[in-house]
């Protein structure tokens, strides 16, 4: 993801944006409104519903002012993870608002929705921490776990800057990052009121820290919990309590690789740790959640945590529709009893045309669309040496979760992020003689290899 | 020590479907799609707002119980006609709420005060259409605070109501809502983007917020009772 090009002054006249442009929001949390400003593509302007007080205004300008004093890696990290504010905006007497980088184009994504229509929204995180079924169901392809853990590891890399950087910014949480499902990378917003240093803590249900609660002083302990509840939460699709996630990952720590479960362990140990001061910083988390996606491109798909959320197909319903081996369809609500029901109400396996009861215009039934083939964004494979030879690479992209064909969908046969079952289409070309011999007996390590890591 | 469950807050949504919204039937069924379309891609809110839908015209049913979003695969299509008996409404969400809560309770949520949300463009009627007051009586006992599961009631009304009925439904200060114009097709327009502001603020406070202001409405205020 990319920063737009040019930017802004540190501090710069609201007349000097005017006239400004759509707007995008309006009162909105902590802001008036945000709208686009045509005098700077890519830029956003978000107004306060009240101007800054004169530490706030101390704050923010530091803050603006931090990425020109970072090393290049990590002011890369600020602009490709992070809507970094760049510029205070004053009506001369009054800091009023911020400006703000758009959201990458890349974080859009076209969502199906009732009735066969789409609409084109940003891509909030939330949708990533949902199981493989509901993202089908908008759309979008599956989410295997090689595909969180690289849009976690950028969620790690941002709040290990952060930390890095002494900037506490507290409220992680689903709505406040947004995600490439193409690019398989984070983006957080809402970063204009982060801190130098513990502030008043953040009240956000379901993200209550149990050490740090309401009304203390909460630094980058709190952020520590709560990048590793939603880094959690997204791996694992467990969306319950922290107790819940925590299951669900020690379940996925049982079934993976030895960087898997590091991350794991982290993420459980600052979930669960008895004191703030026990929870890991977030480098040791983005290292870890590094090497496991390392692991996970080299080594191919990884197993799913099983529990809620391991569906990773759907089938199509409706009349007409053979789905062999389907999983039965989820039932409705049962017919209303009782005289005279005002709706028409047929199941999902009859014609979707309502039945009235009374002389009313036969109205077909708005259907939630059934979603495309499952599929994983494809991931290439990395190894040269393994697509060398005929049996290696056909292997290895059975194993990488490359596009899975419709009909095996549902089957249980195969699943993105679990090794398929796709009969070698290659037979192996490899030389004899001594190299031949080696390079024969390190595929066969290979194979094994990977067969005891989906075991 | 660790945080406890996750919070959940029963919603109700109640639609008036009488006579008298037959030429906005349409609008109506339009209106529930769009609030679907923003709570499929917004799974945060529809995870702590749990929402029942309940029509009502000569009698009252439910038309989309209580579920995840995430099961539905297909949406109710609501019809319009006869009367406004909102005694029959009364009685089935007394009905709903004690079957509704338990099971969420029991699922390991932790169950927040329900909100019946009611949207009507009339005066209630009895079965044959005649105004009635029948239905107080079973009303002021479902929400008495005596009662350990009474529901809050934020009313919309638009048409024909009147802000005297719409008060009598509220039964929190200052969140009874009237049309701010006679167009009862801009009122429904108007209504399901202020039930998911409503949703959107509540889940991020995990707790039942009704915004100040909803676009289109105004708020009933309340009356002293000397």
């Amino acid at each position: 993801m990319s920063h737009p090009a040019a930017g802004p002054p540190p501090v710069v006249l609201l007349s000097a944006l005017e006239p400004l442009g759509t707007v995008l929001s309006k009162d909105n949390g902590q802001s008036r409104r945000v709208c686009l400003v045509p005098s700077l593509p890519g830029w956003l302007y978000k107004e306060y519903l009240a101007p800054l007080s004169g530490t706030d205004v101390q704050r923010l300008d530091r803050l603006i002012a931090l990425p020109a004093a970072m090393r290049p890696a990590d002011r890369a990290v600020a602009t490709a993870h992070t809507s970094w504010p760049g510029g205070r905006v004053t009506t001369g007497s009054k800091s009023v608002g911020v400006l703000i980088p758009r959201a990458p184009a890349s974080c859009w994504a076209e969502l199906q929705l009732s009735a066969g229509k789409t609409v084109s929204k940003l891509l909030e995180i939330d949708i990533l921490a949902q199981p493989a079924t509901y993202q089908a169901k908008l759309g979008l392809p599956a989410q295997s776990l090689s595909d969180r853990l690289k849009v976690c590891a950028t969620v790690a890399q941002a709040g290990a800057l952060l930390e890095r950087h002494g900037v506490v910014y507290l409220d992680w949480s689903y709505r406040n990052l947004l995600w490439s499902a193409p690019g398989r990378s984070a983006y957080v917003i809402d970063m204009d009121g982060c801190s130098f240093g513990p502030r008043a803590q953040i009240v956000s249900p379901n993200w209550d820290d149990p050490l740090v609660p309401g009304k203390q002083q909460a630094g980058r302990e709190t952020d520590r919990y709560r990048v590793a509840l939603l880094i959690g939460r997204c791996l694992t699709s467990e969306r319950g309590s922290p107790a819940e996630t925590r299951t669900a990952l020690n379940d996925l720590r049982a079934r993976n690789s030895a960087e898997i479960e590091r991350v794991v362990e982290l993420l459980i140990g600052t979930i669960a740790a008895a004191r703030p001061g026990d929870r890991q910083p977030l480098s040791a988390l983005s290292a870890a959640l590094d090497a496991a996606t390392a692991t996970a491109t080299r080594a191919g798909t990884l197993s799913r945590p099983s529990g809620g959320g391991t569906v990773v197909g759907i089938k199509r319903v409706g009349p007409g529709t053979k789905n062999p081996g389907a999983p039965p369809p989820a039932t409705s609500a049962p017919p209303p009893s009782g005289p005279r029901p005002t709706t028409s109400w047929p199941t999902t396996s009859q014609p979707t045309t309502s039945q009235p009861t009374r002389s009313q215009p036969t109205r077909s039934r708005p259907t939630i669309p059934p979603s495309r083939p499952v599929t994983t964004n494809p991931a290439p494979v990395t190894t040269p040496f393994l697509t060398s030879l005929g049996t290696a690479s056909s292997r290895a992209a059975a194993v990488t979760g490359a596009y899975v064909p419709p009909a095996t969908v549902g089957t249980g046969a195969s699943r993105p992020g679990s090794v398929a079952r796709k009969p070698s289409s290659q037979s192996s070309s490899a030389p004899w003689g001594w190299i031949g011999s080696v390079a024969l007996l390190i595929v066969a390590v290979v194979v094994i290899t990977v067969i005891a890591l989906s075991l | 020590m660790e945080a406890t469950k996750v919070k959940c807050l029963p919603v109700y949504i109640i639609i008036d479907t009488s006579g008298s919204m037959n030429p906005f039937e349409q609008i109506l069924n339009d209106a529930i799609e769009n609030l679907y379309d923003e709570l499929i891609t917004r799974p945060a809110i529809s995870e702590f707002a749990h929402i029942s839908i309940i029509s009502f015209n000569n009698d009252a049913e439910v038309v989309l119980q209580m579920t995840s979003l995430q099961a539905l695969d297909s949406l109710p299509v609501l019809s319009t006609g006869g009367v406004t008996n909102f005694e029959s409404v009364v009685a089935l969400l007394q009905e709903r709420i004690y079957a509704d809560l338990p099971a969420l309770n029991s699922s390991g949520l932790a169950v927040l005060r329900p909100v019946a949300f009611l949207l009507t463009d009339g005066q209630p009627t009895d079965s044959e259409g005649r105004l009635s007051s029948a239905w107080k009586a079973s009303f002021a006992a479902l929400t008495d605070k005596s009662n350990r599961r009474h529901p809050n009631v934020v009313p919309f009304g638009y048409g024909a109501a009147t802000p005297d009925t719409i008060r009598q439904f509220g039964t929190l200060p200052g969140a009874a809502f009237i049309a701010e114009h006679d167009s009862t097709a801009e009122a429904l327009s108007n209504v399901i983007p202020g039930l998911l502001n409503t949703l959107a603020a509540s889940a991020g406070n995990g707790a039942l917020v009704i915004p100040r202001e909803i676009d289109g409405f105004i708020t009933v205020s309340e009356e002293i009772d000397f």
